[in-house]
């Protein structure tokens, strides 16, 4: 009883971290169509971001955190202005973006590796303590992180489907021309969708760090993860990958508690690729939504 | 340039890629005479090995419009195998490089079965998230097969990877100078790769393939069918990186799971992006100029992999045509100065050039 | 006919390297309605995207009200006050009928009076009233049809294009939209109607611009067209 509620707590929190990892890079493809590679380094800046501004510039963690959100947002937007405006032109975007951010990946992991080096920093970010519910201990660690990222995507959400900015995204992502024609500037959408993007990686990446550690490459594997939810909801599905990724972090504590860590994500992925096999679009996705 | 040309333009097409390979292969068979080192003797067989491999991607990404990311893992498979059976069976590793390609087939196929129904950008996601899932399983075993504690040997080696199980035997044959012995197996896999290469691109699979991105419809309608094609298409590449992965083995007597690893997958992604992706001879060219330039930057290894990252950022911007694309530009430029006459540069133009798009699948010419 | 308010000069523009538009002029006064007919795939809706700033000018010039437009964006385009109706409508499939409207009111000019504009709408499409939470992609084809339009007026543009809006519709709808293309000129807002059907704009259009392979072959107003058998039975189909 006790572990099946502490497995299922731990696949929450998991999937509460994937999630918002996972919304940023459903929003990318859905709107700009491109599969960002560097969305794992993404997180790694916005941790060692936080790390940073509290470590050395002595910035409480109030504001470490948002400014570290704002580091992410800048770095979204940078990739932006300075890479993807250029590439939409060409005729094989889809293909060249990927290599464009597998190359932006392995910078950006140097650059720290350079200015940090590969020690495993803890993240100063950390809250002690908890509750107790009969026999079991639950961390408020794991609840201030499911709760957060509850709230964040509840908020992008509302922005989504509520405000005009919201809608000229989805609108962009369905479809390019009629958005143009509403008068949507959609080079401005796919820079806000950045910035997004940017932002809710760095919040997740600092969620990772206060429960492992920094790392230069820290943000690769909750990124395959990340694929791997955006696929099953349905690509550019912002709600499906919010339901997915708290499914799929569930799924991943109870197969590590099961058959063990080391085939934890080899067995999911196996089910990710049967499942896909049986719904092409994903479960939340339909053929309109994807660009063709 | 229409359905009249079309017969004409094969026939003349295919024999000088052909008469390129006899070229290159002669200089290839030439260059140990004149090279006393043994250390450039080992980077040029790397090169074939690397060559080889990228040449592969090249027609499973460039032309068969597979967006494969889990091609290591099929040189991986092939590389495993061939140690796997040195070690553990004492298989001759001639052998063993044939059997790492057979395995590297199948191992494509249970790719292909399980992705490659799936469209363009999820096979990206999902190769991707299978070379993780290869590297980490590699990574983390710990399964002692033989002995236990300080004398654990599992069966892939861990993190450690797997060594002594033999090469291919040319130091008995050619003493000190065994190397060479490597360097032409690597070279004999490269001249089959690239051979393989043009046989797909100027063949019938290769007018499917341009079909199939000209015009998914029609090509349909009169009968291609892309999987079908795709799978094969990946399972012949497969054959030839396992056997670079064999190769690549029994020539460094070593192989672990850094073969997975990001770094070698940018260096081998920048090679193909610097060549020219989905450029025939694209790939042979960017093998060189990143072997050469990694070559010079030996002293920075620090900075090794934030140059790659950025030289690859650097072409897919700017030069999303690579080389080969370049190469293609400038003869044109020539062409035109020398009037409209096909002459020699306009040749060398379309055996390097072929423009080829990889789009993932098609937008409608009004998006772009 | 007065001054002109949009003006082509000698505009030339098509896809993949090939001229589609070779050389079309046009002066369009403000509050007329111009008509363009002619076969299938001969530019009429090449010139509605050229205009509207979805596909580039290769050479000449828009302007709308003595500013030029060609260059800009498409979407600059539209805030400058020029609404297209696309063929296919290129509705948000998976938005409502009421978030597709609200997106018509992107603009800041349209968004200020997105309340009235909708209410304008609903009266002239009572259909997308009743159905304003329905998701677009379930919608029939004359209700799409009437969601381009709708969408398009919500974004309270001087000017307005329609791409075929009689296509694949059936007679009585057809009829519907005509009405409200009838009160869109009585308000004097500057139409743009491509048609297949050239019965539909013989009392509606001011003028009437006949395209064959990338230029203007003939003008004049409908009946005019209409009485001459030789250009209706070669272009026509009549």
């Amino acid at each position: 009883m006790e572990t099946a509620v502490l497995v299922i707590l731990g696949g929450l929190t998991l999937g509460g971290m994937y999630a918002l990892s996972a919304i940023g890079l459903s929003l990318i493809w859905g709107a700009l169509g491109m599969l960002n590679m560097a969305h794992g380094a993404l997180l790694a800046i916005g941790s060692y971001a936080c790390f940073a501004i509290f470590t050395y510039l002595g910035i409480s963690l109030i504001f470490a955190v948002p400014l570290a959100m704002i580091a992410g947002g800048i770095v979204g937007l940078a990739i932006y202005v300075v890479i993807v405006r250029h590439m939409f032109r060409h005729p094989s975007f889809e293909t060249n973006i990927i290599i464009a951010t597998i190359g932006l990946a392995i910078v950006s992991e140097n650059l720290i590796l350079r200015f940090f080096g590969a020690y495993p920093y803890k993240q100063p970010l950390s809250i002690q303590g908890g509750f107790r519910i009969g026999e079991i201990f639950v961390p408020y660690q794991n609840l201030i992180i499911l709760a957060c990222s509850s709230v964040l995507v509840a908020i992008v959400g509302v922005l989504l489907q509520n405000t005009r900015m919201g809608r000229a995204i989805r609108a962009t992502a369905m479809n390019k021309d009629a958005a143009l024609l509403m008068g949507v500037p959609i080079g401005r959408v796919y820079a806000q969708v950045m910035v997004f993007s940017g932002c809710l990686a760095a919040v997740s990446g600092i969620m990772l760090s206060t429960i492992t550690t920094l790392s230069p490459t820290m943000g690769d594997s909750p990124m395959i993860k990340a694929f791997i939810i955006v696929a099953v909801a349905g690509l550019g599905n912002v709600y499906g990958a919010f339901y997915v990724a708290i499914g799929l972090g569930v799924l991943e504590a109870v197969f590590q508690y099961g058959i063990g860590v080391r085939f934890a994500f080899p067995a999911l992925l196996l089910l990710v690729i049967v499942s896909l096999i049986w719904r092409p679009y994903g479960f939340f996705g339909s053929k309109t939504v994807v660009r063709n | 340039m229409t359905v009249q040309t079309r017969p004409t333009h094969r026939r003349s097409a295919a024999s000088p890629d052909y008469l390129i390979l006899i070229a290159l292969l002669a200089v290839g068979i030439v260059l140990p005479y004149f090279m006393d080192s043994r250390y450039a003797m080992s980077q040029l067989t790397l090169f074939l090995i690397w060559a080889t491999v990228v040449s592969q991607w090249n027609i499973v990404m460039g032309f068969a419009g597979i967006f494969s990311l889990a091609q290591l893992v099929l040189f991986a498979v092939g590389g495993y195998t061939a140690a796997i059976l040195g070690k553990y069976f004492g298989t001759d590793m001639f052998l063993g490089t044939l059997l790492g390609g057979a395995a590297a087939v199948c191992a494509s196929l249970l790719i292909g079965f399980a992705c490659l129904r799936l469209r363009g950008i999820y096979v990206a996601l999902l190769t991707f998230a299978i070379a993780q899932a290869a590297f980490l399983l590699i990574n983390s075993d710990t399964n002692c097969i033989i002995g236990s504690g300080q004398t654990c040997q599992t069966l892939t080696g861990g993190p450690r990877g797997l060594s002594q199980f033999g090469d291919y035997g040319f130091r008995q044959l050619l003493g000190r100078n065994y190397i060479v012995g490597n360097y032409y197996v690597a070279l004999t896999a490269l001249a089959l790769a690239v051979t393989f290469s043009i046989v797909i691109v100027r063949g019938p699979l290769g007018f499917a393939f341009k079909a199939l991105r000209d015009n998914e419809t029609v090509a349909v309608c009169s009968g291609i069918n892309r999987y079908k094609y795709q799978l094969l298409v990946f399972a012949f590449s497969a054959f030839f990186t396992g056997i670079a992965g064999g190769v690549y083995a029994a020539h460094f007597k070593v192989i672990g799971p850094s073969v997975l690893g990001f770094p070698l997958l940018a260096f081998l992604v920048s090679m193909l992006v610097v060549g020219g992706l989905g450029r025939l001879w694209g790939p042979v060219v960017g093998a060189a100029l990143l072997m050469l330039v990694d070559e010079q930057l030996k002293e920075f290894t620090e900075y090794r992999n934030l140059g790659l990252g950025a030289i690859i950022i650097f072409f897919i911007v700017l030069l999303p045509d690579g080389v080969a694309g370049m190469i293609e530009r400038v003869s044109k430029k020539f062409r035109g100065q020398l009037g409209e006459k096909q002459g020699h540069w306009g040749r060398w133009r379309t055996r390097l050039g072929m423009p080829m798009g990889n789009k993932l699948h098609k937008q409608s010419s009004a998006n772009s | 006919m007065g001054e002109a308010f949009l003006k082509l000069d000698n505009i030339r523009c098509g896809y993949d390297g090939q001229d589609v538009i070779k050389g079309v002029s046009m002066d369009i006064a403000r509050g007329s309605v111009l008509g363009l007919v002619g076969p299938n795939g001969h530019g009429k809706t090449t010139i509605l995207r050229a205009i509207s700033g979805l596909i580039k000018l290769r050479d000449g010039r828009i302007s709308l009200g003595g500013e030029t437009i060609s260059g800009s964006s498409a979407d600059r385009i539209v805030a400058s006050g020029i609404a297209h109706t696309p063929q296919g409508d290129l509705v948000f499939p998976e938005m409502t009928i009421n978030e597709n409207l609200l997106m018509g009111a992107y603009l800041p000019r349209a968004h200020a009076h997105r309340k009235e504009r909708l209410r304008y709408v609903h009266e002239l499409f009572p259909r997308l009233k009743e159905r304003s939470n329905q998701i677009a992609s379930g919608l029939s084809g004359g209700e799409r049809r009437m969601l381009g339009v709708g969408r398009s007026l919500m974004t309270d543009s001087e000017v307005l294009m329609m791409d075929e809006p009689s296509l694949g519709l059936a007679p009585l709808i057809i009829d519907q939209i005509y009405d409200v293309i009838r009160s869109l000129k009585s308000e004097g807002r500057t139409l743009i109607i491509v048609e297949e059907n050239v019965s539909r704009l013989t009392d509606l259009a001011d003028e009437i611009h006949l395209l064959d392979d990338g230029h203007v072959i003939w003008r004049g107003n409908g009946e005019e067209l209409v009485s001459d058998d030789v250009l209706m039975r070669t272009y026509l189909g009549g």
